[in-house]
């Protein structure tokens, strides 16, 4: 949505030549710091020179050629599935975790952003630029003098007598508002004139000649503006939205949104991957030296216990479902396959990763020796640990992603047998998507054309807790 | 004061496009910073680089037990600042609990009093495996 809106945004003011007004040219960049001194009041004369000044279109020119491409390209830097389709994109920010960073540190420029934004608007009249905002119109000139008095009478005696002794002169219109303001030489910042020293016929000489501009007018006292302003947007973000993006979240309208942006999102991801392209692999000096694990604590029943006597060697792979030739194997014979060792990061959902050599037998070859039949469509992976309630984690991934040649079942990290908690005796690495899909402790494979009968019917553990199936991302 | 009457002075300032693409940007913008909020809740530490040592972060958010208080923190390149009440914890319905951004309906500041066995470590929710 975003996205979109934006690129509609853009497009329409390439085609309107609107552009031409906002966006910094060389010129401009070299009166910001002029434009710095006149907000900050060490400057009297404005260098606006036309409908936006410098700092404004440094604001937006920044926002739409730094912050917004950066913001774009360092999440997309974050996608696993996107990874392998483009291995330099998380490079060019220094690795995954650097562009992770770099992610959220834009997402507050664009709070900053926004939040002067709305600062200004604030500012410069709020119920006239909330007019302008829905209805395209603006009202000028008549402001200033139904408002300018109205705040002033008791504690600037002296600028009410003198704006009812002068009458406003008749409005004038020039529709050169640079020029106009060109010629307003030694005319202070508008902030200024509201100081009793000011003579109150200049206020009115310059406001009446601005056009487009909104008119500075400046009701509260701008300390107490710029609080109140921290205040709600820190209130309105942190609490009061919070609650109905829970309940938003939870909506089955949204639900069912958002589930058809992951198939669409799918698509588009294994659209500009080439199939079997591979995940970056990494050097042994990049490996992590603890390999985080998470999840449900290690398996502690029984059974599991008794099958990790002995190193596994009474434990049994079974692989079932809708196969030609169903089979039930050792950890000694799935050593037996051709195996592949691979150095690669793993992204968990949560935003960390760690790297690891894992070796293991390519999924693939087991699929050669089950034959899946033609309506298979998923892998089950059943797993042996269990979350606090009792439910059995599972996972399942489709037969493209079964074949791919990173897709391995692996049963050792770093060069030892695979530890209790990275899945002994057996676990899943499937390298285009996020840690949730690595099932561990499997104890069986079971070939299936819909999942929607195995437990909450969404294909994994996470999925039936509301995470996406597809973890591409 | 008496106030001219003169008929309004519109201009018609912003057309139909600059004006649905703002408000819609405007609902993007809000959506994708609260739930970016929500992403960054999960893990709230960064770092450069590929990998994420919780030790090498060069930000985080943290709660830490504090002689059975559980104190909130900021981190930027080693320089911690103690931020109890506002960013990593916040004061549950029973007990204070570790969360680096707070939760809706937290009074914050809030003075935070918990006993020593509640460890102050974000737990893991979420990513298993």
């Amino acid at each position: 949505l975003f996205a979109l809106n934006g690129l509609l945004y853009i497009l329409f003011n390439l085609a309107s030549g609107h552009v031409r007004k906002f966006f910094l040219t060389l010129s401009d960049a070299k009166q910001v710091h002029s434009m710095v001194a006149y907000y900050l009041r060490l400057r009297k004369q404005s260098p606006q020179d036309g409908d936006y000044n410098p700092l404004q279109k440094m604001a937006y020119t920044g926002v739409f050629v730094v912050l917004t491409p950066l913001v774009l390209f360092s999440g997309m830097a974050m996608s696993p599935q996107l990874n392998v389709a483009f291995n330099w994109l998380p490079a060019i920010f220094g690795g995954r975790q650097s562009a992770r960073a770099i992610h959220f540190i834009l997402a507050f420029g664009f709070l900053f952003f926004v939040f002067g934004h709305v600062f200004m608007v604030l500012t410069q009249g709020f119920l006239n630029n909330m007019r302008s905002m829905t209805t395209g119109w603006y009202r000028e000139k008549i402001q200033i003098r139904k408002e300018a008095p109205r705040a002033l009478p008791e504690t600037r005696p002296d600028i009410a007598r003198a704006l009812r002794e002068e009458a406003p002169p008749a409005p004038e219109k020039t529709d050169a508002p640079g020029e106009a303001l060109r010629a307003e030489d030694g005319v202070p910042h508008p902030v200024l004139q509201l100081r009793p020293m000011q003579r109150p016929s200049l206020l009115y000489g310059r406001n009446r000649r601005k056009r487009k501009m909104s008119t500075p007018n400046l009701k509260l006292n701008r300390r107490q503006l710029l609080l109140a302003t921290l205040h709600s947007t820190a209130a309105v973000a942190l609490s009061g939205c919070e609650k109905t993006f829970d309940s938003l979240s939870e909506s089955e309208t949204v639900q069912s949104i958002l589930a058809s942006a992951e198939q669409a999102n799918r698509r588009v991801q294994r659209m500009l991957t080439t199939r079997n392209k591979l995940a970056r692999e990494f050097t042994q000096e990049d490996i992590s030296p603890i390999f985080r694990a998470n999840g449900n604590p290690p398996p502690m029943t029984m059974d599991y216990a008794a099958g990790a006597k002995n190193d596994w060697a009474d434990w049994r792979l079974d692989v079932t479902g809708l196969v030609q030739k169903p089979a039930r194997l050792s950890l000694i014979e799935l050593k037996s396959f051709p195996s592949r060792t691979q150095i690669t990061r793993h992204d968990c959902v949560e935003g960390w990763s760690a790297i690891g050599k894992w070796k293991g037998v390519l999924l693939e070859e087991i699929l050669k020796l089950v034959r899946p039949r033609p309506e298979a469509k998923y892998a089950v992976f059943r797993c042996m640990d269990t979350d606090s309630d009792g439910n059995n984690y599972y996972e399942s991934i489709d037969l493209i992603d079964a074949v791919h040649p990173q897709t391995i079942l692996s049963y050792e990290l770093n060069d030892r047998p695979l530890p209790v908690d990275n899945g002994a005796p057996l676990r899943l690495r499937v390298e285009n998507q996020l840690g949730y899909k690595h099932a561990k402790y499997i104890r069986a494979i079971e070939f299936v054309e819909s999942f929607e009968k195995i437990a909450g019917g969404k294909g994994s553990y996470w999925a039936d807790q509301g995470y996406e199936w597809y973890a591409g991302i | 004061v008496n106030v001219p009457d003169e008929p309004l002075d519109l201009v018609y300032r912003h057309n139909r496009v600059t004006r649905t693409t703002h408000w819609l940007n405007a609902l993007a913008l809000l959506i994708l910073l609260m739930s970016g909020l929500q992403i960054f809740n999960a893990h709230p530490l960064l770092y450069w680089g590929n990998t994420s040592e919780p030790e090498k972060a060069f930000f985080s958010i943290g709660a830490a037990n504090d002689d059975g208080e559980l104190r909130g923190y900021m981190q930027l390149y080693g320089r911690q600042i103690d931020t109890t009440g506002y960013l990593g914890v916040q004061q549950g319905d029973f007990a204070p609990s570790a969360r680096a951004f707070p939760r809706a309906g937290s009074r914050f500041p809030a003075t935070i009093r918990l006993p020593a066995r509640a460890a102050g470590t974000f737990s893991s929710a979420g990513c298993s495996h």
